[in-house]
């Protein structure tokens, strides 16, 4: 451990004053007096130097000056005001001036300040003042507006050369975004400070402190006497009023040329939002009152700046609801996420400000406007991933991180990144353009520290220094970041419920194929079985009554038996169907034309449908599949095709290919009573018959056939009118 | 080719075409054909004449009240009929069945023949082999 004189350390530069102990400097300014008591001795025990002059006593005397000796008449007041740890401010006479007493507490140290009493205003005036203040506040519409208004009030109650309104950005870098300063001065409005002006201890102080001045620059401080205290410790003036500033600040201030200064801070959620700061160009001194009017003002403007800025975001997300519920119902269309966000009249982008967008899901990238290169947008994607920055991940000037993003920063300099669900790389992105802009410093920023002799102190130069922004763009706004993250949430709400559904068809699919399989084996045995019948007691009539019949009796009996038998061999057919989804499927190249030949013999035309003509295209292409399914398909299909149309006046069929595609598209073309298109998915479900009952049928057929295509990998579709004939296309994969 | 055969078929017209295969084909064989399965496990369940017990009992998988397997399992519990060979005649290819069957001690699963035309070249050679080259 370090002992604590050497907390503080030796050099203090801007390369370390980051870490310079501003609360222990032990110095306070010159216009304020200092007397610290320790409640427990009931001792004075600290005290600021200029105290000894100001009750003409010797420092060695310090434990021996008591609170008359300090306020005299008034002591007795002063006693309990402390005894009850009261921090109210009260006025006294000490030495013939008056004096307002700012009392505050620190473990078993009682520190009372003194500050002097300069004009004061009346209690009426400052009375207005306040009202003035919330009622202007509060009637600017915008934040810029009130900034603004505060500039002008600030001015105008204090008389400061110059007041300004400086706002932090994600760095720490500052930008006077609103100004109020006499005519005289040149204007620094739209300024930006680096980060190093303001270090960070000095921003924490000022989350606790609000309003500090520096009455003048200029003077010299007084010590705290003694320096360090019997276990050796400096005293900690971190709540003192009057607490001095770094000598590196004044240095700075020096070089700006600044004789005093008020600074207050805008604390916005929690956060240092910004600061005002206030320039004299000669010392200047605020009173206590004065300062307190201006906290008030600062806390008026902090709650105004949080309800106005949170009423602007909701406003902007609220503007997105309408837009995000029209994306989700393109994704619900079809459940294509993809096409939803990007194909549709309204894309991602129209949620944010950005120019690109891209979705990553299921190991596909779909993209809308102006975006880096699908394999740039994947690389990016895992290193997002990979560095683990949680489920959203924002920048603007995106190279900085990812140095790869310099290949694509004209269009990608900010990214907004979503994750749709924890531990998956899949995720929307959203991508804004680099915007080159001049941005004016108050001076160099990058010379922010130069190194004089030895020593490294403040930049001496404060003119306007511009620089081109480069690798920039405009930052993401909160209501973007928002409606992105609900857009993320819509996103998997659509994925959970698409899996559901298809969770669900396939649980019917399956019900369904257990069905078929089930129907199959009640026709085996149900058709068996009166069929065996038909065909025993014909075969009885063949054997002992033959020759006792004429030759049409003959021939009657004869067709019997043979129909039986073919009846045998479509129930085969029915049988090895459903025996499809558990025999291996055997692939080859077969003749189309024929397999077509072979099925038009099966289906008896001659007999059955003698009025249809059937026109079959030559030299049809060569096909890959299962023979045996594929002639499953045909005469499922060509059977259709004669049973619906030939009722009509002329029933044509057609077979052929389109062999524009590859692999050939077969199909099937009738003249029929067609389909009502509204019903081309259902048709091809099992026992989802559309047809009036004149129509025979089991109501499996095309589902057979659907069956046989799906074995194939391939696809199966139709289009049809009611009365204006069907055509049923089948391709089936190559490979 | 001479016997006693038991057939349970449920269908009128395979008993039938069962009955006059039998009879032209193995007029020497004496075919007794219970028409119901019920029926069929009572005949079984009460059958005393220990020195004529079936040379062969031929049974339908499906049926209605009390399926073929079922009384499989149950015609295996009378001991009288626990070594009695027994032959399964299905319409079902499905091999859940064709397992049950041979877990339930059946002796053979057949396929029911399609036609009358292979049922009356199907009977004689089963006969033959449980009643001749089995016995």
């Amino acid at each position: 451990m370090s002992t604590p004189s050497k907390l503080y350390p030796k050099k203090i530069d801007l390369t370390n004053c980051d870490k310079e102990p501003i609360h222990l400097l032990g110095q306070v300014q010159s216009h304020a007096y200092l007397f610290v008591i320790d409640a427990l001795k009931k001792q004075l025990v600290r005290v600021s130097e200029n105290v000894f002059n100001l009750l003409s006593r010797k420092r060695e005397d310090i434990h021996t000056i008591s609170l008359e000796d300090i306020f005299g008449s008034t002591a007795g007041t002063i006693n309990t005001h402390i005894e009850g740890k009261n921090t109210q401010a009260i006025e006294v006479e000490v030495k013939e001036k008056r004096y307002v007493v700012i009392t505050h507490y620190k473990e078993d140290l009682i520190y009372i300040e003194l500050e002097p009493i300069v004009a004061q205003a009346e209690a009426h005036i400052v009375q207005r003042q306040l009202s003035d203040i919330i009622t202007d506040l509060s009637q600017a519409i915008t934040v810029s507006g009130m900034c603004d208004k505060t500039a002008n009030l600030i001015k105008e109650l204090t008389g400061y050369d110059r007041v300004m309104v400086y706002k932090f950005d994600q760095n720490w870098n500052g930008t006077i975004i609103s100004e109020s300063r006499d005519v005289a001065l040149e204007s620094w409005l739209g300024m930006h400070y680096p980060a190093t002006d303001i270090p960070q201890q000095a921003r924490k102080a000022f989350l606790t402190q609000g309003v500090r001045i520096i009455a003048d620059v200029k003077s010299k401080t007084a010590a705290v006497y003694p320096e360090l205290n019997e276990q050796g410790f400096p005293l900690d003036l971190t709540n003192c009023e009057s607490r001095a500033s770094s000598p590196i600040h004044i240095e700075y201030l020096e070089n700006m040329k600044v004789g005093a200064t008020l600074t207050a801070a805008i604390i916005s959620n929690g956060n240092l939002w910004g600061l005002i700061a206030c320039h004299h160009y000669s010392p200047k001194f605020i009173n206590y009152y004065q300062r307190q009017t201006i906290k008030f003002l600062t806390q008026v403007f902090s709650t105004q700046l949080t309800l106005r800025s949170s009423n602007e975001v909701l406003t902007r997300i609220n503007a997105t609801v309408a837009t995000r519920t029209k994306l989700v119902e393109q994704m619900s269309d079809g459940w294509d996420v993809h096409s939803g966000l990007t194909e549709k009249t309204t894309s991602m982008l129209s949620i944010t400000e950005a120019t690109g967008g891209a979705i990553f899901l299921e190991n596909k990238i779909s993209t809308v406007g102006e975006t880096p290169a699908s394999e740039d947008i994947l690389d990016l994607v895992d290193w997002i991933y990979n560095s683990q920055m949680g489920d959203t991940y924002t920048s603007h000037n995106l190279t900085k991180e990812y140095d790869k993003g310099k290949a694509f920063a004209k269009m990608a300099s900010g990214v907004l990144c979503v994750f749709i669900a924890k531990g998956e790389k899949d995720c929307i992105l959203w991508f804004k353009p680099e915007l080159k802009q001049v941005i004016s410093w108050g001076g160099n920023p990058e010379k922010a520290v130069v190194e004089e002799g030895k020593r490294l102190t403040p930049r001496k130069s404060f003119a306007k220094w511009n620089q081109e922004q480069v690798l920039t763009s405009l930052p993401w706004k909160d209501y973007e970041i928002a409606s992105a993250q609900a857009l993320r949430t819509s996103i998997s709400n659509i994925i959970i419920s698409r899996y559901q559904e298809v969770k669900e068809l396939n649980d019917k699919l399956k019900e369904a194929y257990k069905e078929l399989e089930s129907f199959s084996y009640s026709v085996s045995h149900d058709l068996r079985s009166p069929l065996r019948g038909i065909d025993g007691f014909a075969q009885i009539i063949k054997e002992d009554y033959f020759e006792s019949l004429d030759d049409y009796g003959k021939n009657a009996i004869q067709t019997i038996i043979d129909s039986t038998s073919k009846m045998n061999t479509l129930i085969d057919d029915i049988l090895a169907f459903s025996g499809i989804g558990k025999d291996q499927i055997a692939m080859g190249v077969f003749d189309m034309q024929e397999l077509v030949g072979e099925v038009l013999q099966f289906l008896q035309l001659d007999k059955k449908y003698n009025n249809n003509t059937i026109e079959v295209e030559g030299d049809l292409p060569k096909a890959y599949g299962d023979r045996g399914m594929i002639f499953q398909l045909l005469s499922n299909l060509i059977g259709n095709a004669l049973k619906y149309s030939h009722t009509e006046e002329n029933p044509t069929i057609y077979i052929g290919a389109r062999r524009d595609e590859s692999p050939a598209v077969f199909f099937i073309k009738d003249n029929g009573i067609g389909f009502n298109e509204a019903h081309k998915e259902k048709i091809f479900g099992v026992f989802n018959r559309l047809v009036k009952d004149e129509f025979e049928g089991s109501g499996i057929g095309l589902a057979i056939a659907q069956r046989v295509v799906d074995k194939h990998k391939g696809t199966i579709w139709a289009e049809g009118k009611v009365d204006q004939g069907a055509t049923f296309y089948f391709q089936l994969p190559i490979r | 080719m001479k016997g006693f055969i038991v057939s349970v078929e449920d269908n009128a017209n395979d008993c039938a075409l069962m009955r006059r295969i039998f009879e032209r084909e193995m007029p020497l064989v004496k075919i007794h054909i219970l028409e119901d399965s019920l029926t069929a496990l009572a005949w079984f369940q009460s059958f005393k004449d220990v020195k004529n017990t079936p040379d062969l009992i031929l049974l339908d998988i499906k049926m209605p009240k009390l399926d073929g397997l079922s009384l499989l399992k149950e015609i295996r519990k009378i001991e009288l009929f626990t070594n009695s060979p027994i032959v399964i005649m299905s319409s079902s290819d499905q091999l859940s069945d064709r397992d049950k069957a041979y877990a339930y001690g059946a002796n053979s699963y057949l396929e029911k023949p399609k036609s009358y035309t292979e049922l009356k070249e199907m009977l004689p050679v089963i006969s033959n082999y449980w009643l001749t080259l089995n016995k």
